[in-house]
């Protein structure tokens, strides 16, 4: 079932020289509202966390503000992993009450496919394979990133909530937090240098960075590149 | 020659007469010796002594206003012989205020020696005795350091509070000297830093500790009260914060099993809580919350590890001893143990592990996915290019 919403993310946008590049609409303001409060949380919550485990003499930069520095570096983590609570009610929300949400989520279910996409894929780099798969909306890459993402999130959110509310529950379970939670932020700071900034800054073609999630427009071209099963099915539900 | 002398005695007496407070203090006249820097002696092992006092430095100590020969005893004669070694429990001629009678260190130490820092009592004496602090491994003769927040001067009085001293007690030496006494206690000595320095300087020494059956505490540094404390937090818990916190004393720290110690277990949860001090810690303090061991833990992922772990890590791979993952069988089988924290450790060194497994196998995975990805996009984009 087709919605008017649908239609409306599935829109071409049309340039106005005529032989200018065609635009699709890739992340909708939805979407794009999310991904800034995820990275904006995720940078702040990144820094400020960090700061705990700066050997002593990294401190000395801040000179004479280091206890304010202190006192502020809690404040700051609070307010945004809040925000970043918030942006993770934000979307289920989505991904149930909109219809376009509802797409999102469909498509970024993993499928048997995104199995044998891997396999290809790699052959491909190495040259085994001539031919790279055809992906759809959403690649592998894109899937793994999201679930991880979402796993980590929870995993980083309820061991937070342990350490913010330490009295009322047990030391162990304090102790198992605190661990848990230095290790979940090495292990998704570590990913997102190497998984997502290689994605859109750092790869061939695509620095400085891709710029959909600025404008969440991809290029035609990028498009049947990146996503041509996406692709054909825009352009046919455009017939 | 004999002029110069005079010349030499009469400058002398000059000084000594112009700088009184020092003339009233050093009535036995040390100080004409003892004020050259360059005084002292190298003894039969070869050992420097230094006995310069500085005594300007001096006089603006805690100890400032007590004549040498108070703590110095047996000087009779030049060269000095027979000087016994200070005891601080000697009894001093300065009258104590409060009582009227003389003044003593004696009822302090008595109250240390029964300490978990003394030397024990006579049936159960302690082992290592040349192991344990003495007065001064923890106390010099501070120069004062009272709160000079309030004006900002180098001496640290303020004068508009002076000023309302002064007003009945005139003389204004012993005004300043009383002064300077009851600002430096109003507040903490020792930053905390200084304060975890100095108690590691023995506690974090592993021989020592083995010696005396002691756990080492390097593991303070991964606790979040470091973290506090590194950042030069003011209220930040030190050692002594949790060790003797409000009604304990720092003199009388008591072995964890006595009933007497803050961190005996049916006082951790009033000593989490500090009710009463200066900071309230953490107000809602249950027993399970207070349960467990704060410092034994070792689990940090050792991306940010001290400069002090990896130093014993590496004398333990050079020595051979470096074996992970018995040292985690090590932990369930030792005798003697406390059970549950054992257990707890087991746990908490598997969940280290889980996440030093994942991180290292996901995160070489994904660098070779990308750099695989970065060489086939490289000769994409060169085919595109000849193709066009």
């Amino acid at each position: 079932m087709t919605t008017s919403k649908d239609i409306r993310q599935m829109h071409i946008i049309r340039p106005s020289n005529p032989h200018g590049d065609r635009y699709f609409l890739r992340l909708n303001l939805h979407e794009r509202i999310q991904h800034h409060a995820t990275w904006s949380t995720f940078v702040v919550l990144a820094i400020t966390g960090f700061m705990v485990e700066f050997p002593e003499e990294w401190i000395k930069v801040f000179g004479q503000y280091h206890e304010a520095v202190f006192y502020w570096r809690g404040i700051i983590h609070r307010i945004a992993a809040v925000i970043m609570m918030i942006n993770m009610a934000y979307q289920p929300w989505y991904f149930i009450c909109t219809a376009t949400g509802r797409k999102y989520f469909r498509d970024m279910l993993p499928t048997l496919k995104d199995l044998r996409d891997i396999k290809q894929n790699l052959a491909y780099y190495i040259g085994w394979n001539s031919e790279k798969p055809l992906f759809d909306r959403f690649n592998y890459k894109e899937k793994l990133e999201f679930w991880t993402g979402w796993i980590g999130s929870i995993i980083i959110t309820v061991t937070g909530l342990f350490l913010w509310f330490q009295e009322y529950f047990p030391k162990f379970i304090f102790d198992v937090s605190v661990l848990v939670h230095t290790m979940e932020a090495i292990l998704a700071s570590s990913a997102i240098l190497v998984w997502h900034f290689y994605e859109v800054h750092l790869k061939p073609g695509k620095f400085p960075m891709s710029t959909i999630w600025l404008d969440g427009k991809i290029s035609e071209h990028e498009l049947i590149e990146e996503h041509p099963l996406e692709y054909e099915r825009m352009v046919k539900s455009e017939k | 020659m004999r002029y110069r002398l005079l010349f030499l005695l009469s400058n002398l007496i000059l000084v000594f007469l112009l700088s009184g407070q020092a003339f009233a203090v050093d009535e036995e006249n040390c100080l004409l010796c003892h004020k050259y820097s360059g005084l002292g002696r190298i003894d039969e092992k070869g050992k420097k002594h230094l006995f310069y006092v500085n005594e300007k430095l001096y006089n603006q100590s805690v100890h400032g206003k007590i004549r040498c020969g108070e703590c110095h005893l047996g000087i009779e004669e030049f060269p000095h012989k027979n000087v016994k070694k200070v005891d601080c429990a000697t009894t001093c001629h300065l009258t104590d205020p409060a009582t009227g009678r003389p003044f003593s260190h004696a009822g302090m130490i008595e109250k240390y020696e029964i300490s978990v820092h003394g030397k024990g009592t006579t049936e159960n004496p302690k082992k290592h005795i040349e192991d344990l602090p003495t007065c001064t491994y923890c106390h010099d003769n501070r120069i004062y350091q009272p709160i000079n927040k309030l004006a900002g001067r180098e001496q640290g009085i303020a004068q508009e509070i002076f000023d309302r001293c002064i007003g009945c007690h005139t003389n204004n030496a012993w005004t300043e000297a009383f002064y300077y006494h009851f600002t430096e206690r109003l507040h903490q000595r020792r930053s905390s830093q200084r304060m975890v320095e100095l108690c590691t300087s023995c506690h974090e020494d592993e021989e020592k500790m083995a010696r005396n059956n002691l756990k080492p505490v390097s593991t303070f540094r991964d606790t979040f009260h470091w973290q506090a404390i590194k950042y030069g937090d003011p209220n930040a818990p030190n050692c002594i914060t949790c060790h003797a916190p409000v009604g304990y004393f720092s003199h009388e720290i008591m072995p964890k099993k006595d009933a007497r110690s803050a961190i005996h277990k049916d006082n951790l949860v009033h000593t989490c809580i500090n009710q009463g001090g200066v900071q309230v810690c953490h107000p809602d303090a249950t027993p399970s919350f207070a349960q467990g061991t704060v410092h034994p833990y070792q689990f940090k992922a050792g991306l940010f590890e001290d400069q002090r772990d990896a130093q014993t890590r590496k004398k333990d791979i050079e020595k051979g001893t470096f074996k992970p993952f018995q040292t985690l069988l090590a932990r369930t089988l030792k005798p003697g143990a406390d059970q549950p924290v054992s257990y707890q450790n087991i746990v908490m060194l598997l969940i280290k592990y889980f996440y030093m497994v994942l991180i290292g196998v996901l995160i070489s995975c994904m660098i070779v996915h990308q750099v695989l990805d970065y060489f086939a996009t490289k000769r994409e984009l060169s085919r595109k290019v000849t193709h066009v």
